[in-house]
């Protein structure tokens, strides 16, 4: 185990489908509500430009007009095969990211989509943000810090194990 | 599987809000040493290096175990269970992204039965 977060879902669609609409239509799958969103409640899109260097972004409407944040950058553009962009947390301070990669993989039935979302102890555990965080963004980065850890640690729970 | 409380949080973080302390688990993640061991490992006086193991031990993120024919020697190690607020984050993550992939598959299945289903 390590600092990665991995999942895959199987689509009964070829790999070129399952690219476009997991790129081109993103707003139009990716979940609503406060937990997938920065919109929250309120009305508003997620976009993801279709180029290296494009950006993935949430536009928020607001009182006075739209409010964009991105999200990351695309890094990889590799239809149908690869893509990959950076990623940031809405607590994350200028220069933290982690990584998303997406691989679009053609099996009998269709596509096979993994998702790898690692970097999570890229931060420092030490950065001056951290004083006085609250639960859930303290919580993150002890999170962080162990994440730096689990190499040893793996090696480690084996022998605890033996 | 029994979940974190909240002051056991409490405690975990505030032990490894020093980074002597962090340094002291590193350490001991490679292997299980004895205290003097630990104090060479970190530069530190025994004294200071026992504060230190005390709040570690609190926190519950290590362990002390006797040695085997030698009840006077202690050899400390990383409790197995320390490691839970990084796999409860993951976990968090991994469920995130399971929910968007689902809602993924739905949307792009119907999405292409429909154009599919087209003359």
């Amino acid at each position: 185990m390590d600092d990665t977060a991995r999942v895959s879902v199987s689509v009964a669609v070829p790999p070129a489908v399952a690219f476009e609409i997991f790129t081109r239509d993103i707003d139009r799958w990716w979940r609503r509500g406060i937990k997938f969103r920065h919109a929250g409640p309120r009305s508003g899109f997620i976009r993801l430009e279709p180029h290296v260097g494009g950006r993935l972004f949430e536009s928020v409407d607001g009182k006075e007009g739209p409010c964009v944040f991105e999200v990351g950058r695309v890094r990889i553009w590799d239809p149908p095969h690869r893509l990959e962009f950076s990623w940031r947390n809405s607590n994350f301070t200028t220069g933290e990211y982690t990584d998303v990669a997406v691989r679009f993989s053609e099996t009998a039935l269709g596509t096979l989509v993994s998702v790898t979302h690692r970097g999570w102890s890229a931060l420092r555990p030490d950065h001056p943000a951290r004083h006085g965080l609250e639960g859930a963004a303290f919580n993150r980065m002890i999170g962080l810090w162990w994440g730096e850890q689990m190499a040893s640690l793996r090696e480690y729970s084996l022998t605890v194990r033996a | 599987m029994q979940r974190s409380t909240p002051a056991d949080l409490d405690a975990s973080f505030s032990a490894l809000s020093d980074a002597t302390r962090r340094e002291m688990i590193r350490t001991l993640l490679h292997k299980p040493r004895r205290a003097g061991e630990l104090a060479e490992c970190v530069s530190m006086s025994p004294q200071a290096l026992s504060r230190h193991l005390k709040v570690l031990r609190k926190a519950g993120l290590i362990v002390e175990d006797g040695v085997e024919n030698d009840a006077r020697v202690s050899v400390y190690h990383v409790h197995p269970g320390a490691f839970e607020p990084l796999q409860d984050w993951l976990a968090q993550v991994e469920e995130l992204w399971r929910r968007q992939l689902h809602a993924f598959k739905t949307y792009a299945e119907t999405i292409h039965r429909s154009r599919r289903g087209k003359p």
